[in-house]
């Protein structure tokens, strides 16, 4: 077994299990939810920018 | 443990295989998260795509959802209705997500009460108008589109009025949204303050000097004693005055007119038989001798009608005028040039005499978000460069 960063012993099943459901039900779908709102946040500065999108028939 | 401990606790655990959880289960977990999540994610898009969201705030209930229900996308003899997000929220995702970004700045305004009254809404209504004119115009009107089609437009069904606009309208692909604006809710009171008159402000004459010419950018107040008490009438926008004495804010002027010798002649124009006009003259001070000097008379052989020169000699206060007539031409040439050329090329001015371009462009003005001064500004540009005062023709 590999040693720990700062020489601990290895994670227990207790912490293994609530940083499993800690980065599943909430750091994961913080991150999508932030790169998602991020893309919207910066297509609005650039629409600020550049105008609305032109669609020409 | 402290914070900083339980992170290190949380990255180590994370960096490792896992010792007691089997990669099934791992795997598994993450899979089946993953389906609510994005299950989640587009529920939300949903729920914030329909009108019941849109008018959960009593901003819009109260005002745009009340009008829109006065009007044929709410209830028409077909069947179908159209949505706040139909006409507002682009159907692209990349666009659909931009807009959504863009609410957060309107819930922003609800949680600090930007408009929580109808008289606030009414103020700041012409900027939404512009911003949703904007972008309906940039996307050639794409989300009436999405129901509307010129295609599929049955001509033998509709009125002659909007076949003879819209026929030309579907040759050249026009978006619906520059005739029609107000298809939903109540048009944006126009607001007091032409942005081209103040535009124009910035480059007024700061002062006036005797034996001068001054031209009116926005109509100036005439009177017919120094005193400044009883009313003479208005110069219209774009009058040429020489100023003869000034004192103070008050100026004398002189203006060389025309008047059609027919009723009181109260109506001054620039030139003989040309119909654009200069000032208008209250009754009292239109048939004062001492004020208004009136030359031999002329037969136009167009109409019949007499013309006489007219020299008139009036106060006025000394402000709104631009000393330079290229400041005035040059700023109704871009408004016009911006106005007048979505359906069409513009046409030059020049391409219509002095007389024929006032009717012409009453017929056209409608279609414009033009206010009345700069409606008149640039009828009074367009009759300045006319065929009758281009050397060429
Ligand atoms: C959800 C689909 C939908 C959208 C989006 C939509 N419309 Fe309509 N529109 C309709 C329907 C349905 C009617 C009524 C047809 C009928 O006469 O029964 C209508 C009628 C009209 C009329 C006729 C009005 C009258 O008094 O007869 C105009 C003009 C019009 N729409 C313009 C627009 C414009 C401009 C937009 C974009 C801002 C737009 N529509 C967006 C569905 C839609
Ligand atoms: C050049 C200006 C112009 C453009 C562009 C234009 N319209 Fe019209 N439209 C009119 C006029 C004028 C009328 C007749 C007056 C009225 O009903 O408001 C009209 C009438 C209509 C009517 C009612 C027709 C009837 O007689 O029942 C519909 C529906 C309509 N327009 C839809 C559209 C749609 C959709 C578009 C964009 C694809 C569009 N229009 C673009 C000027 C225009
Ligand atoms: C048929 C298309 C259509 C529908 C449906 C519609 N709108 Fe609009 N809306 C417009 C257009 C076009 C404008 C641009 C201003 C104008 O022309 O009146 C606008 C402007 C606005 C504005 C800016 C302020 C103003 O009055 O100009 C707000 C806010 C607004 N809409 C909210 C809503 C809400 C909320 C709903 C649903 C209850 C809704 N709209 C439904 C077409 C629509
Ligand atoms: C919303 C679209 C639209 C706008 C904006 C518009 N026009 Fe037009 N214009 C038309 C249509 C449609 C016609 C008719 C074309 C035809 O009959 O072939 C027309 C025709 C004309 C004509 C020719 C008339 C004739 O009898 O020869 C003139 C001149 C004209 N427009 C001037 C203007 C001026 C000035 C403005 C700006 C105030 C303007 N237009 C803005 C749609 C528009």
């Amino acid at each position: 077994m590999r040693m720990r960063s700062d020489g601990s012993a290895p994670p227990t099943g207790k912490a293994e299990w609530l940083s499993f459901l800690v980065l599943t039900l909430i750091v994961l779908p913080a991150l999508a939810v932030i790169f998602v709102g991020g893309y919207g946040f910066v297509i609005w500065m650039s629409q600020i920018i550049n105008g609305p999108p032109v669609v020409k028939f | 443990m402290s914070a900083k401990q339980t992170l290190v606790l949380f990255w180590d655990t994370l960096r490792s295989p896992p010792t007691t959880i089997s990669l099934g289960v791992l795997a598994f977990g993450g899979f089946v998260t993953g389906i609510i999540f994005w299950g989640g994610f587009n529920t939300a898009l949903e729920v914030t795509n329909t009108e019941k969201f849109c008018i959960s705030c009593h901003e819009m209930s109260d005002n745009v959802y009340q009008e829109l229900q006065e009007t044929v996308h709410w209830e028409n003899r077909t069947g179908v209705r159209a949505t706040c997000p139909d006409c507002h929220v682009p159907h692209e995702w990349t666009n659909k997500i931009a807009r959504k970004m863009q609410a957060s700045k309107e819930v922003w305004g609800k949680i600090f009460g930007t408009i929580d009254t109808r008289e606030k809404f009414l103020a700041k209504r012409e900027e939404l108008a512009r911003h949703e004119w904007a972008r309906l115009e940039a996307n050639n009107s794409l989300e009436c589109r999405n129901c509307h089609d010129y295609d599929s437009m049955d001509w033998d069904a509709m009125s002659d009025e909007a076949v003879f606009y819209m026929q030309p309208a579907a040759e050249l692909n026009t978006g619906c949204i520059d005739c029609h604006k107000g298809i939903a809710h109540h048009l944006p009171e126009p607001s007091g303050d032409s942005p081209v008159i103040a535009e124009l402000s910035g480059k007024a004459a700061r002062s006036l000097s005797a034996g001068e010419d001054y031209y009116a950018y926005q109509p100036v107040a005439l009177f017919s004693g120094e005193d400044m008490t009883t009313a003479a009438g208005n110069l219209s926008l774009g009058a040429r005055v020489q100023v003869l004495e000034t004192s103070g804010d008050t100026v004398k002027l002189s203006l060389e007119a025309w008047r059609k010798n027919k009723g009181y002649g109260r109506v001054l124009y620039d030139q003989f038989g040309m119909n654009t006009r200069v000032a208008v003259l209250e009754k009292d001070a239109a048939g004062d001798d001492t004020l208004v000097n009136a030359g031999a008379a002329q037969t136009d052989d167009n109409t019949g009608l007499d013309w006489s020169p007219v020299n008139v000699t009036l106060w006025a206060n000394a402000e709104g005028f631009v000393a330079d007539a290229g400041v005035l031409w040059d700023t109704a040439a871009e408004s016009y040039a911006s106005g007048c050329s979505g359906c069409h090329a513009q046409p030059d001015p020049d391409h219509f005499t002095t007389n024929a371009w006032p009717a012409l462009f009453s017929g056209m003005v409608g279609f414009t978000n033009m206010d009345p001064s700069e409606q008149e500004l640039v009828l009074a540009y367009l009759q300045n460069h006319s065929s009758d005062h281009s050397a060429s023709h």
